[in-house]
C-alpha cells in the first residue's frame, strides 16, 4: 500500500512533530508514504468564511497536486480531521462546474483521516505500543466526525493499547478556524465549557488528545493559561510513541528556550 | 419582536456576561438534549423516519399552491373563514379586523411563533384591546415585558428564582415555593380570563390540506382552552404549515414532540376542524385562519434555502447548538434564533440586516445531526456566509486578508519560501502579542504557538523522507 501524505499547512507550521509521527506510525504498518512537495492548504479558512471563490481556487490547486500524486498512490493521508474534511466538501463547491466536479469526486473518495485509515482501509487493530494506565480524554473533531465519519475508529485503537477514555463533555472547543478570531470571546465562553468539564469530569486525565490539530491549538492554548493540566498530545504522536510521550513531552519543553 | 439582528455584535457580549441567564440556558438545553436523544433512540429507524418526514415537507413546499388551495377550501367548506396575508402587517390588519368585528376587548393567546414575528400583541394593544399570554413561559414573560428566547421553551432563560421574586412582588405568593406552587397561581388566574375572553388567538403546529384541520400539539391545555372556549377562534399560520393529508401527520407527531421535549407525545394534540357545528355543544361561532406569507415565499423561491421552510418549529438545533447553548435566543435579535435561525432570518429580513448571524457559528455541524426534518442547516451557514461575502457585506481587511491567503496558498513556491521566513526569527513556544488583531484577539484567552522550529517540510527533506520504518513490535494483548 503506497499513501500520499497530505499533511495539511496547519501540522506543516505548527505540528510537525504530529505530522512526523503520522508518517512513521503509517511506514510501521508497512505504508509507504510519499509527499507531495507542491501541496499547501486545503482552502478551509476561506470556504468556512464564505469566500467560495477563492476557496476554488486553492481547491483547484490541491486537486493537481493530489490528482497526480494519486497515480502513483492508492490513498491519501491526513493527520487533520477538518482538513480531510474539506476536501470532502469539494464537490459541493464544483457543484457547476463538471469537470472539476468529477475530479473532486475522484480525489476526495480517496482521502482519509490517519486513524481511519489504518482501522478501515489496513484493518490494524492494535497500535503496536502499550498505553496501559494511560487515562486519556479523546476529542471528537466536529469535522473528522461529521463529514468524514470519524468517532470509533481512534477510540478502538486507544483502547486496543490499553488506554483508559474518560467521559467529558462532547461539544465542540469553539475553535471553527477565523470563528475563533472573530468572535474571540464566544469562542472562548465553548473552549471553557470544554477545558472545565476536563478539570472536572476528566481530572485524571494524563492527556488529552485529538485528530485534529485546529480543536488541539485550541484546546491546547487555554490549557496554556491553566493550571496543573493534562498533557496536550496529537493522536499520531500518542499512537506511535506510548507512554514515551508522558516523559518525551516534559523533556522537549524543558530544553526549549 | 423588534428586530435587532444588527446588534449581534453587542448584543451577544452582553449575553456572555450574563452567568445568570448562560447557566439557566445550559441546564434547560442539556436537559432537552438527553430527552431528545433517549426518545429518538427508542425509535427503530430515527434517520428513516426524518427523512420520510422530510420528504412530505419537500413534497408539499413544491406543490405549496395546491395543498394551500385545498386547506383553503376545506376548511371554508365546513364553515371556517381563511385569509392569507402578504406580510405581517396585512396580517395585524385582517386580524385587527375580526376582532374588532367581534366586539373584542379581552383576547387569549396561546403560544405562537408567528405571532411574535409580526408583532401582533403590540398592534391589538394599540387597538384597545388586553391581551393575555396563557402559556405559562410567555405568560411570565408577558409581565416582564420580555420576549421568548426560545422556540418553544419561551422563558427557558429565567433562573426560577426570578419567577418566584416576581410571582412574589405580583401575587404575593411565597418566595421558594415550589414550580406546581407557581403555575398554580397562574392557572388561577388566567382561568378567569379564558372565561371572559372574547376572542382566542393561537398558533398552528400542522395544517392538513385534505381535511381542512389546524393541529395544534401542547402540554398546558391552554391552547385547547384558546381555541374552544372564546365565541371567536383566530389560528395564525405560516403558509409553510401545511402537509397533505392525516396519514403524514403521524408521522410528525412521532418526530415533534421527540425533537422539541423529549416525550413520545404532547399532552394534549387537538385537530380542529372548524367552528362549532349544530350538534356540538361547545367550541367558537367563528374558526379564522391566517395564512401568512412574510417573506416565506422568497425563500421558496430560492433552491438552495428552501429546505428551511420544512422546519416545524421544534427547537432541537437551538439546543444543541454549543453556541445557542452559551449566548440563548435574545442575543440573536429576533424571534427565530439558533441555527435555523441564523439561515432563516437573513431569508425573511434580507442580509443586510442578519448578516452576523449566519458567522456566528464554529460550523460544527451538531444542528444537521438533529434537525427531525433533515434541513442541511451547516451546509446552509456556509451558503449564507458566501451570499454575504458576494454581496460585499464583509469588513475590507478581511477580504483583502483571505485575497492575500488565496495567492499564498496558490503557489507552493511562495508558501515554502513563507515557511523559511517565518523561521528566520527564533520564536519561543508561544508567539508574543503584538497586539495586532486577529492575534491579539487569540492571545486574550489562548497561547498561540510559534511555528515549530523545523516544519515537516524540513523534517522530510533533511531525512525522514528515507527514514527506515519503526518496527512493529509483537503487541501484548
Amino acid at each position: 500500500m503506497r499513501v500520499s501524505f497530505f499533511v495539511t499547512c496547519v501540522a506543516d507550521q505548527f505540528g510537525s512533530s504530529a505530522a512526523a509521527a503520522s508518517v512513521r506510525l503509517l511506514r510501521r504498518f508497512g505504508v509507504e508514504v510519499g509527499f507531495p512537495q507542491d501541496q499547501t492548504c486545503c482552502g478551509q479558512p476561506a470556504y468556512n468564511a464564505g469566500y467560495a471563490d477563492d476557496a476554488r481556487e486553492i481547491a483547484k490547486h490541491y486537486l493537481n497536486v493530489f490528482e497526480k500524486s494519486l497515480e502513483t498512490s492508492d490513498a491519501v493521508v491526513v493527520p487533520s480531521g477538518s482538513c480531510g474534511a474539506m476536501v470532502h466538501h469539494y464537490p459541493e463547491l464544483f457543484a457547476h462546474d463538471p469537470i472539476n466536479l468529477r475530479r473532486a469526486w475522484d480525489v476526495s473518495s480517496r482521502v482519509f483521516e490517519l486513524t481511519q485509515f489504518l482501522v478501515e482501509k489496513l484493518g490494524v487493530t492494535h497500535p503496536g505500543v502499550d498505553l496501559t494506565g494511560v487515562r486519556v480524554a479523546y476529542h471528537d473533531s466536529c469535522h473528522a466526525m461529521r463529514n468524514m465519519g470519524v468517532k470509533q475508529q481512534p477510540r478502538i485503537l486507544l483502547e486496543a493499547a490499553g488506554a483508559t477514555l474518560l467521559p467529558w463533555d462532547e461539544s465542540c472547543c469553539g475553535f471553527g478556524g477565523l470563528f475563533s478570531v472573530k468572535l474571540p470571546e464566544l469562542s472562548s465562553a465553548m473552549m471553557d465549557r470544554k477545558l472545565d468539564s476536563l478539570t472536572v469530569d476528566a481530572k485524571e486525565a494524563d492527556i488529552l488528545t485529538s485528530t485534529d490539530l485546529g480543536c488541539l491549538m485550541q484546546l491546547g492554548g487555554g490549557l496554556g493559561r491553566r493550571q496543573n493540566t493534562p498533557r496536550v498530545v496529537h493522536i499520531a504522536e500518542l499512537l506511535l510513541n506510548g507512554k514515551a510521550v508522558l516523559e518525551a513531552r516534559v523533556a522537549r519543553e524543558r530544553s526549549r528556550p | 419582536m423588534e428586530v435587532s439582528i444588527h446588534d449581534f455584535p453587542e448584543a451577544h457580549r452582553k449575553a456572555l456576561a450574563n452567568t445568570g441567564v448562560r447557566g439557566a440556558v445550559m441546564r434547560a438545553t442539556q436537559t432537552f438534549n438527553q430527552a431528545r436523544e433517549d426518545r429518538y433512540a427508542e425509535l427503530p429507524d430515527v434517520e428513516a423516519l426524518k427523512a420520510y418526514a422530510a420528504t412530505v415537507k419537500d413534497h408539499t413546499l413544491e406543490h405549496l399552491d395546491y395543498y394551500l388551495g385545498r386547506l383553503a377550501d376545506n376548511i371554508e367548506s365546513r364553515g371556517g373563514q381563511v385569509h392569507f396575508a402578504h406580510d405581517g402587517a396585512d396580517a395585524n390588519q385582517i386580524i385587527l379586523a375580526i376582532t374588532q368585528a367581534a366586539n373584542a376587548k379581552l383576547i387569549v393567546k396561546s403560544k405562537s411563533m408567528v405571532t411574535e414575528e409580526i408583532e401582533l400583541n403590540h398592534a391589538l394593544e394599540q387597538a384597545g384591546m388586553k391581551v393575555i399570554e396563557s402559556d405559562l413561559g410567555e405568560y411570565i414573560l408577558q409581565l416582564e415585558g420580555e420576549h421568548p428566547s426560545h422556540i418553544i421553551g419561551p422563558a427557558i432563560h429565567k433562573p426560577k428564582t426570578e419567577v418566584d421574586e416576581l410571582f412574589h412582588k405580583l401575587y404575593g405568593v411565597p418566595l421558594g415555593s415550589s414550580a406546581d406552587v407557581l403555575a398554580g397561581k397562574a392557572r388561577e388566574i388566567i382561568r378567569e380570563d379564558f372565561l371572559n375572553a372574547d376572542v382566542g388567538i393561537s398558533g398552528v403546529n400542522f395544517a392538513v390540506a385534505e381535511s381542512g384541520s389546524i393541529v395544534i400539539v401542547e402540554n398546558e391545555g391552554n391552547a385547547r382552552l384558546t381555541t374552544s372556549r372564546p365565541r371567536v377562534h383566530i389560528a395564525v399560520m405560516g403558509l409553510e404549515k401545511v402537509i397533505p393529508n392525516i396519514h403524514d401527520l403521524g408521522v410528525f407527531l412521532k418526530l415533534l414532540p421527540r425533537a422539541a421535549t423529549g416525550q413520545r407525545s404532547t399532552v394534549f394534540v387537538s385537530l380542529i376542524s372548524g367552528p362549532k357545528t349544530d350538534l356540538e355543544i361547545d367550541g367558537p361561532e367563528e374558526f379564522h385562519v391566517v395564512v401568512l406569507d412574510n417573506g416565506r415565499s422568497s425563500v421558496l423561491a430560492d433552491p438552495e434555502m428552501r429546505a428551511s421552510l420544512r422546519c416545524i418549529r421544534c427547537g432541537a438545533c437551538l439546543n444543541t447548538c454549543p453556541v445557542y447553548q452559551q449566548l440563548g435566543g435574545h442575543a440573536y435579535g429576533w424571534v427565530y434564533s439558533g441555527p435555523i435561525g441564523s439561515v432563516l432570518d437573513p431569508g425573511l429580513l434580507g442580509l443586510p440586516e442578519a448578516k452576523s448571524l449566519p458567522f456566528a457559528s464554529s460550523l460544527c455541524g451538531a444542528c444537521g445531526d438533529v434537525c427531525p426534518v433533515k434541513i442541511p442547516l451547516p451546509q446552509m451557514l456556509v451558503t449564507q456566509r458566501t451570499r454575504a461575502v458576494s454581496a460585499g457585506l464583509m469588513p475590507t481587511a478581511e477580504t483583502l486578508g483571505i485575497k492575500a491567503f488565496k495567492n499564498l496558498m496558490k503557489n507552493p513556491a511562495l508558501y515554502r519560501l513563507s515557511s523559511k521566513m517565518g523561521r528566520f526569527v527564533k520564536w519561543g513556544k508561544n508567539m508574543p502579542n503584538f497586539g495586532i488583531a486577529p492575534l491579539s484577539s487569540w492571545q486574550a484567552t489562548r497561547d498561540f504557538p510559534a511555528p515549530n522550529q523545523k516544519s515537516f517540510r524540513d523534517l522530510w527533506n533533511e531525512g525522514l523522507n528515507t527514514e527506515a520504518a519503526p518496527k512493529l513490535e509483537a503487541a501484548d494483548d
